[in-house]
């Protein structure tokens, strides 16, 4: 195809503004997916804390019948 | 003695429509207004060139900028997946190529009104070009060239 010219003969220039926006684009959608990691990444760091404490409370009431692993009263 | 624009296409109307000229003096207009033509063209042409020019170098370094920036955050994910990263060090990160993405935004955006705009304004005959600036700018072309005196009743 031809190029568009102007009533002066000016050729209409063809710039990478789809390629720029297809990148722009890529990399947006890249961060995005980072972003989705990182969320997924402290979810799990959240719920490996929530049950690292309730471990350790659990421990915590059951610390006596370690003590006193026959339950002599 | 008044002043009045007297613009590019108001030379062709005149060689148009003017009478009585010898075909001497409608080959000496026609070569004056050709010449303004060929100015004229020029002037659009590095007009339209300029916006362009500066068009495609923003253009550039959005590509650039975006093959760093996807290289560096491929990068930074498997250093956050292998541990080599911290979760806050890799939050900061991605904020910092969330911050540079967003200023490169308006320049994809922009770019094709601006090339549109600049086309549009070149994409005429040299005569409306020269009446669209003297619109634009009205002081600075009516103190510029461009102006024709001519002898009104005041004068006398």
């Amino acid at each position: 195809m031809s190029k568009e010219k102007s009533p002066t003969n000016i050729a209409r220039a063809e710039l990478p503004i789809d390629r720029a926006k297809e990148r722009f684009g890529d990399v947006h959608r890249k961060l995005g997916e980072a972003w989705d990691l990182l969320r997924v990444g402290r979810q799990r760091a959240e719920e490996a804390q929530r049950a690292a404490a309730s471990r350790r409370s659990s421990d915590a009431t059951r610390a006596p019948a370690l003590d006193n692993p026959r339950a002599v009263r | 003695m008044g002043v009045q624009a007297f613009f590019n296409d108001d030379a062709h109307e005149y060689l148009d429509t003017a009478r009585g000229l010898s075909e001497a003096d409608k080959r000496y207009v026609a070569e004056q207004i050709a010449k303004d033509d060929t100015r004229l063209a020029n002037i659009m042409a590095q007009h339209y060139g300029d916006t362009v020019a500066q068009i495609t170098a923003r253009l550039d370094s959005v590509l650039r900028t975006c093959d760093a920036g996807e290289e560096n955050i491929d990068a930074d994910i498997e250093a956050y997946q292998n541990g080599e990263l911290s979760e806050e060090e890799f939050g900061n990160r991605l904020a910092e190529y969330s911050r540079d993405l967003n200023n490169l935004r308006p320049v994809v955006e922009s770019a094709k009104s601006s090339e549109e705009r600049a086309w549009s304004e070149v994409s005429v005959t040299p005569g409306q070009y020269q009446r669209q600036v003297a619109k634009r700018f009205p002081a600075l072309f009516a103190n510029g060239r461009n102006l024709v005196r001519l002898p009104t009743l005041d004068d006398d």
